[in-house]
């Protein structure tokens, strides 16, 4: 991270670049983590102006630096894997699924659902619309228009041509070929 | 079908018609019915989109 600026600055934009980059015209790549922070306090600063790709890069290497802090000390809880649940999968499957004679690992049916259910039931939350219809709220619907960015607009304006343009030949095609 | 396809994304988000710009509106909008409105931050309801 560079920054260059020929001429005076005024003194709270020259004091903020000093806090940052000390007397140095830049940061070297280990520090940028903290450069968010001089991104929030630069925001109405009128000669700073910080390109988007300068943006990107701390906020990447900020998120990097707090994934490698927390694989460092969080230890996922896998106790709530049950493993012993179901059992090795070809007996728990032999329960549950009907398989094909004559075609390996082809399963045709099931049965014994209500054992399953009952099983899942302590890990799954599995719950039939009908069962559950009379306790859920009203639906309720709410519109809200929300217009097109201006390079949406753009987008669309240039499809809505293309579409004009398909219809306008296939009409004439249709017009030409009745007459 | 495809150009009405295109149109229907880009409302979304021109990003799924143009993978270097990203503007949309609707995620704003969304963003701020999520946080201003059920204050998902400061709150265990859970939300979930279709």
């Amino acid at each position: 991270m560079s920054w260059h600026y020929p001429h005076k600055l005024p003194l709270e934009e020259q004091l903020l670049i000093s806090r940052y980059f000390r007397k140095s015209g830049f940061i070297e790549n280990e520090k940028i983590t903290s450069f968010p922070a001089f991104i929030r306090e630069a925001a109405n600063c009128k000669f700073i102006c910080i390109r988007p790709e300068v943006r990107e890069k701390p906020e990447a290497a900020f998120e990097q630096e707090m994934l490698g802090k927390l694989s460092g000390t969080y230890q996922p809880d896998l106790n709530v894997i049950k493993a012993e649940l179901f059992g090795p999968l070809r007996e728990s499957s032999c329960q549950h699924c009907l398989f094909d004679p004559e075609r390996h690992n082809q399963i045709n049916g099931n049965y014994n659902l209500k054992n399953l259910n009952k099983k899942l039931d302590e890990v799954l939350i599995r719950r039939e619309k009908r069962k559950v219809l009379d306790q859920l709220p009203n639906l309720q619907q709410t519109d809200i228009p929300v217009g097109l960015s201006p390079l949406q607009t753009d987008y669309h304006a240039a499809y809505t041509k293309g579409l004009a343009q398909i219809l306008r030949k296939n009409s004439l095609h249709l017009m030409t070929s009745s007459a | 079908m495809l150009l009405l396809t295109n149109m229907r994304m880009l409302c979304d988000s021109n990003f799924l018609i143009d993978d270097e710009t990203n503007e949309s509106p609707k995620l704003e909008e969304l963003k701020y019915i999520l946080l201003e409105k059920p204050d998902v931050q400061n709150t265990d309801r859970k939300i979930i989109f279709f």
